[in-house]
């Protein structure tokens, strides 16, 4: 006795390798364009330079604020990745086939703040680089590694659930820095703060950071909670 | 004239309270201002919507009565 | 609540308020006392609290009807909440402008990164980008639905502002190094000064707050009526575009 034919389904894949096939992709895609890390790099370059030419050819002025320039040309470049990242995906409506695809709404939004923050990663290896000749300060230490990739992990997660709802908007890029911006001060004031204690010859003891630590880690676990819960509102359509 | 009245009750203790009554009428000044701003502002935006209501509804009541 | 019933409660509602802040202003400048350290400038402190106490609870109101919105769309939520936050940045704005009026005789300074202004200042910040966000969205629902979300965000990063800055300026007091110490000390709390030890500056205080908050009931619901003129007006809009276009062929 022949069984009746099995229709063909697809089983939905579950939350954890939605999120990584999202992150996958869009790796991928940027490996293939490199449209999105390459502005990043050269905004950021750019910017470095005209902070150093602003604040005078006298680098010692420069020096004392490098840790805050550091995290302000982040924060700009990261709303140019974050604008690009997500306007590619409109332009090409794969954003459109993401939302009929059996995913959760919040496995594609965390699968973008994964892709994102990679991006800013390797755009901060960079910085370091280049703030480290230009400033001569140890930003290579591995503790600022470390603190620059939580604090960038938690501005990704609030700007992938803003930059979701400015693109949808009239006035687009323009609006991001508008509404990010001022969502970021509590994730800035603590990380620069962490980064500046290791700029010293000496390393910090760790009860000296430990507050400006956990508030990161802290701004981390809200926005990521908040953009899980609140991402599904912002991309029906 | 009134504070200066109360102020010479104040307990002399050589620094004088109306030293920053300056201060004192800028800040209410400017505090009067902005509610004051505000409300004027609610009312200018319902007056030009009770206008503009007006004005719609005359347009669609000369409709009305054409077809009529 | 119908429109016979929201004229009749706005009117009494503002003549409400009207009394009760000539009665504060009253208050304020006969019946509170001289206070000692700084002398009567020291009364711009009732109104700059009661504005600041009154803008907070705007956001509160604020973020309630953000996430009443979320949870069932009707758009009583969303006027609500816009009312809130355009009345709450007006309260903001106040109680900004009192606090550095009164801060230069105090402290000698126009400004201060102190914990609360530097959150207030994030506060005012995120809540006139709201109106940014909203003036971006044409489809009404969808600028209903994302001003929501924006409200909540703003408020958790308020909160988180104030936190941050409290932790880390016992660990680093130095960061604020520059400003006077008793400016960061007096900075905390509500007692800013010598202390509200008399009553009835106590008492001059609530009156003014009563006030406020009467004032803040009033704009509310003149801002929500506004609001339903504009709905109207929308509405007849395109029927009157219809009509026209009916007209024209």
């Amino acid at each position: 006795m022949s069984e009746a034919p099995q229709p063909l389904t697809m089983d939905a894949p579950s939350f954890w390798s939605a999120v990584w096939i999202i992150t996958r992709k869009d790796l991928r895609i940027e490996q293939h364009t490199r449209q999105t890390v390459g502005i990043m790099i050269m905004f950021s370059l750019v910017t470095v330079i005209m902070f150093n030419f602003a604040l005078g050819t006298n680098l010692g002025a420069a020096r004392e604020l490098s840790t805050g320039l550091l995290w302000a040309t982040i924060l700009l470049a990261g709303t140019l990745g974050l604008n690009r990242s997500l306007a590619i995906e409109r332009e090409n409506q794969t954003f459109d086939a993401l939302l009929i695809a059996p995913v959760k709404r919040n496995a594609i939004y965390l699968g973008k703040v994964f892709s994102i923050t990679l991006f800013t990663l390797l755009l901060e290896l960079i910085l370091v680089v280049v703030f480290v000749v230009f400033f001569n300060k140890p930003f290579w230490r591995p503790q600022v590694l470390l603190i620059l990739a939580l604090g960038t992990f938690g501005y990704v997660a609030a700007g992938v659930l803003i930059t979701s709802m400015s693109i949808q908007t009239r006035s687009r890029d323009v609006l991001l820095p508008v509404l990010l911006l001022p969502l970021s001060l509590p994730l800035v004031l603590p990380a620069a703060m962490a980064v500046s204690a290791f700029m010293f010859p000496q390393l910090p003891l760790w009860g000296e950071v430990q507050s400006a630590i956990y508030l990161v880690l802290l701004y981390d676990l809200l926005m990521v909670t908040a953009g899980l819960l609140t991402y599904h509102y912002v991309v029906e359509s | 004239m009134t504070l200066t009245i109360l102020s010479s009750f104040a307990l002399q203790t050589g620094v004088d309270p109306n030293q920053f009554n300056n201060y004192l009428f800028l800040g209410y000044a400017v505090m009067w201002l902005i509610g004051l701003i505000y409300v004027a502002s609610l009312a200018m935006r319902q007056r030009n919507l009770r206008r503009d209501l007006d004005l719609m509804e005359d347009i669609l009541q000369d409709g009305d009565q054409e077809a009529s | 609540m119908d429109l016979t019933r929201l004229n009749r409660n706005t009117r009494i509602l503002n003549i409400a308020a009207a009394l009760a802040l000539t009665f504060a202003m009253l208050t304020i400048f006969f019946y509170a006392p001289v206070e000692q350290t700084m002398g009567n400038v020291q009364r711009i402190f009732y109104f700059h609290v009661g504005s600041a106490w009154v803008g907070s609870l705007a956001f509160l109101v604020a973020l309630f009807g953000g996430v009443m919105f979320l949870r069932q769309a009707d758009r009583k939520w969303d006027t609500l909440a816009v009312a809130s936050v355009e009345i709450g940045l007006v309260f903001l704005s106040m109680a900004i402008v009192s606090g550095s009026v009164w801060g230069k005789p105090a402290w000698n300074t126009w400004w201060l990164w102190s914990p609360r202004l530097t959150m207030v200042t994030i506060a005012w910040l995120a809540y006139a980008a709201y109106f940014m966000l909203r003036g971006a969205v044409d489809d009404e629902e969808r600028r209903a639905r994302f001003s929501a979300v924006y409200v909540i965000i703003s408020f958790l990063t308020i909160i988180l502002t104030f936190v941050s800055i409290r932790v880390l300026r016992d660990i680093h007091p130095v960061v604020f190094g520059g400003a006077m110490e008793s400016a960061q000390g007096a900075s905390e709390g509500l007692q800013e000064f010598s202390g509200l030890d008399s009553t009835k500056m106590v008492i001059t205080l609530n009156v003014t707050v009563i006030a406020f908050t009467l004032t803040f009931a009033a704009w509310l619901l003149n801002r929500i009526r506004l609001q339903r003129l504009t709905d109207q007006t929308q509405l007849l809009k395109s029927r009157v575009s219809e009509y026209l276009q009916g007209e024209a062929s």
